[in-house]
């Protein structure tokens, strides 16, 4: 059969597909027309357009590109059926419901996995964030005036002006839109710090553990500074909350950097490219697991953490219950279930 | 199909230098420089699934960022009216339509956002299936990372140094972002009048005959001659007669004549 023969016998079929196709593109399908879909035989009913036949012909026209392959069909039939079959097979193959499964399944199951598998790089990260914040604490505790050997003074000045009781910027109940103004900001802020971390790690994990001490040292500083001068109830009650998403992100973070710098510097026997592309799966669980926690820090500190209606008590109870939430959720969760793909 | 080589070759006995890709024996791989990428379909055949690199992707991503923002526009608009309680509605239209934009065209437009049906672009995934809503979750979410340290500088290099054209959130959802359709096939070939050929031909010869007829419209006279011009040993020359014999025969071997 010559090529003009081919396209005329079935030019009418491929004009019928993609009219099928159509009608399906651009929007999800009803349940008469899953239904139509899914029968084995054609069964006539009003209001399908013909769904019910789309299986079948478009196995036709499959075979029809088969053929123009195996026979050396000009191109632009070739391109015409090629692209045909592609949108067939993304308007017929969809499945539906089964991804958001596998997203849950994802953040609670590989993403705790993954972190318990990486526990030492994850218990080094944490060492790395508290030590120098905790250390740098005792110092300003026992002699202030080493704040501003940590930070400058103008730093410091707008960081008192933020929790100071007396002050006029302080935690004053903003305007809703002020709330999601300060949301998008601090999404924007974390997730750069979060992801400096993780870039940071390319130079052998030492930069990502130095963006550790420098966070964990600005913690402490600043911390112990307005304990110093009498602001701890305002800066621990705004902090419990969100810190517990936020602190143990940026963590995770740390321990992604840390493993993708070690990845680097001791591939294993391994091509660097080798040893990266088989990290690449835990990693990217860490991603994923530290961007889903920073958005759910960005919501609790625009919006649940900066609030002045709320008594200090009640954001202390809830932040430690937010505390536990985390680490029970990276710790317990996710036990025994075997990781998708293995 | 050894006796037509032998034909060729003494046919054309100063043979004139042959591309190495023809020179090629038979079931040599082909070093291919090309963005296409097959995946075998349940029903047997495989789909060619042509990757879209940066640029058409940017000038989707302009639209739909032009979109986003004078949807903003108008909502912030009428909502203002409204005072404070206006501007917390807003706040949270904005952070649903920033999030669950890309998400929700993916999933139910078929792989497309606006910005990229206005291109002829779609998401699947990498196996060529409808992306699933895991899939697209992950691969927004991770725009982020992709946009490190600022205008998808990361996701730009990523992109460049993979053969899929994949940025982060895609090589994590396992996803590409494809054409749709091939742009619109030139004019269709001429109505010259057909001729058998001089000789049997091999399968990727008759195809680079009918590829030649069926985009030799978009090319300049000059060039159609030049290119021609390679087959005078041949078809017979000058120039112009191989052309007209080159688009003859290709007629031919479409089916038109017999």
């Amino acid at each position: 059969m010559s090529q003009e023969q081919f396209e005329a016998k079935h030019t009418a079929l491929w004009a019928e597909v993609e009219r099928l196709l159509e009608l399906l593109e651009g929007r999800a399908l009803n349940a008469q027309e899953q239904q139509a879909l899914g029968r084995l035989s054609p069964l006539r009913e009003g209001g399908n357009h013909g769904l019910e036949q789309l299986p079948a012909l478009y196995r036709r026209l499959c075979q029809h590109l088969a053929l123009a392959r195996h026979r050396g069909l000009s191109a632009p039939l070739q391109d015409r059926l090629n692209a045909l079959a592609l949108r067939g097979q993304v308007a017929l193959y969809r499945r539906p419901g089964a991804g958001l499964r596998a997203a849950a399944h994802r953040l609670l199951v590989e993403v705790p996995q993954t972190v318990r598998a990486e526990a030492g790089l994850v218990l080094l990260a944490h060492a790395l964030l508290y030590l120098p914040a905790a250390g740098v604490a005792l110092m300003i505790w026992a002699e202030p005036a080493v704040v501003y050997d940590v930070l400058d003074p103008m730093q410091l000045a707008s960081f008192e002006a933020m929790y100071d009781p007396h002050s006029d910027h302080y935690l004053r109940e903003r305007a809703a839109d002020d709330d999601t103004a300060m949301f998008g900001f601090y999404i924007r802020n974390n997730i750069t710090v979060a992801y400096n971390c993780l870039g940071a790690g390319v130079l052998g994990g030492l930069g990502s553990a130095y963006m550790l001490v420098t966070n964990g040292l600005l913690l402490g500083a600043v911390g112990a500074h307005l304990a110093h001068v009498g602001c701890w109830t305002p800066f621990s009650s705004f902090v419990i909350g969100h810190g517990s998403w936020e602190l143990t992100a940026i963590v995770l973070a740390g321990a992604a950097g840390l493993r993708l710098g070690l990845t680097l510097l001791a591939p294993r026997g391994r091509t660097r490219g080798a040893a990266l592309r088989a990290e690449a799966r835990g990693l990217l669980t860490l991603i994923y697991g530290f961007s889903t926690m920073l958005l759910i820090a960005a919501w609790f500190e625009a919006y649940w953490s900066s609030s002045a209606s709320i008594d200090p008590t009640v954001k202390y109870a809830v932040g430690g219950g937010l505390w536990v939430l985390v680490y029970g959720w990276l710790l317990l969760t996710g036990r025994g279930e075997v990781p998708r793909g293995a | 199909m050894g006796g037509a080589r032998a034909q060729i070759g003494q046919l054309q006995p100063p043979a004139p230098a042959r591309p190495a890709a023809a020179q090629a024996r038979p079931g040599a791989p082909i070093q291919r420089l090309d963005t296409e990428r097959r995946v075998e379909a349940p029903e047997g055949v495989a789909v060619a699934l042509r990757v879209a690199g940066p640029f058409p992707r940017l000038g989707a991503w302009l639209i739909d960022q032009g979109i986003r923002i004078s949807v903003y526009g108008t909502i912030g608009g009428v909502l203002g009216l409204l005072g404070s309680f206006g501007e917390g509605i807003m706040s949270i239209i904005i952070f649903a339509i920033e999030w669950f934009y890309p998400v929700a065209f993916e999933l139910r437009a078929g792989g497309r956002t606006p910005g990229k049906m206005a291109l002829g672009l779609m998401v699947v995934q990498a196996d060529g299936t409808p992306i699933t809503p895991g899939a697209s979750v992950l691969r927004n979410l991770l725009r982020f990372a992709d946009f490190l340290p600022f205008a998808y500088l990361g996701g730009l290099l990523c992109m460049l140094s993979n053969a899929d054209f994949a940025r982060v959130g895609d090589l994590a959802a396992g996803t590409l972002v494809v054409w749709r359709d091939r742009p619109a096939p030139g004019a269709r070939p001429s109505s010259a009048p057909p001729e058998p050929p001089p000789l049997p031909l091999l399968l990727h010869e008759q195809r680079a005959m009918m590829d030649f007829a069926d985009r030799q419209a978009s090319w300049s006279e000059a060039r159609q001659l030049e290119l021609a011009s390679h087959l005078e040993p041949v078809l017979g020359g000058p120039p112009p007669t191989t052309l007209r014999r080159l688009l003859g025969v290709a007629a031919w071997l479409r089916g038109g004549g017999r």
